[in-house]
């Protein structure tokens, strides 16, 4: 199942992104039993290297990811944490 | 049910200048990522700021996501505008900017 996702995410990423550089974490594990788990969505961290974010600033960045991710973050993703750089940095 | 959600966050958001949405209170916080935002906050040398508590609210909770277009909790207000989140607040804090817009709310040397 969490596998399930995390190819997901990857997928999703890839296809917005063309990334230099992807990695997925599933840190599920760390909040179980925690309030939000209960809905069953996964906690995740996200890096991600893509020319798509050379001059953004953090905020738009971040935006970026959380439009490519819109429909996981309503069902499959409770939380996300993101670095997302440009190839620079 | 006539109540008015996000000009209810736009009230709270702009009445006083440093505001974070989150899970719990800042003393127990319910979330991770809202007591890693309250470290932050710490870290700048703020003592009093405005925290608002999403699971006690429902409507909130959904309203906030709506209102900065944000899908996550903690959200940070500064000045009425939305700064980020969590993650966001930590790389402004590394690179030095968070600490430097929030240099005016700062109480004492931290």
């Amino acid at each position: 199942m969490s596998e399930k996702r995390v190819t997901l995410i990857q997928k999703r990423l890839e296809a917005a992104f063309s990334p230099e550089s992807l990695e997925v974490i599933d840190e599920s594990h760390k909040h179980i039993g925690h309030v939000g788990a209960k809905g069953g969505g996964g906690h995740f961290q996200v890096h991600i290297v893509a020319e798509a974010f050379t001059d953004k600033k953090v905020l738009e960045r971040h935006r970026m990811v959380y439009q490519a991710l819109a429909e996981e973050m309503k069902t499959e993703i409770h939380a996300l944490g993101i670095q997302a750089f440009p190839p620079s940095k | 049910m006539s109540r008015d959600v996000q000009a209810e966050i736009k009230e709270t958001v702009e009445k006083s200048p440093v505001v974070l949405y989150m899970k719990g209170t800042a003393y127990a916080p319910m979330c991770g990522f809202s007591g890693h935002a309250i470290e932050i906050l710490k870290a700048c040398g703020l003592k009093d700021f405005v925290t608002v508590d999403v699971l006690s609210d429902q409507d909130i909770r959904a309203g906030i996501k709506e209102y900065s277009s944000w899908p996550t909790v903690p959200q940070l207000y500064v000045k009425g505008e939305f700064v980020g989140g969590c993650d966001i607040m930590r790389e402004m804090y590394q690179a030095g900017e968070l600490q430097q817009q929030l240099a005016e709310f700062a109480t004492a040397a931290s």
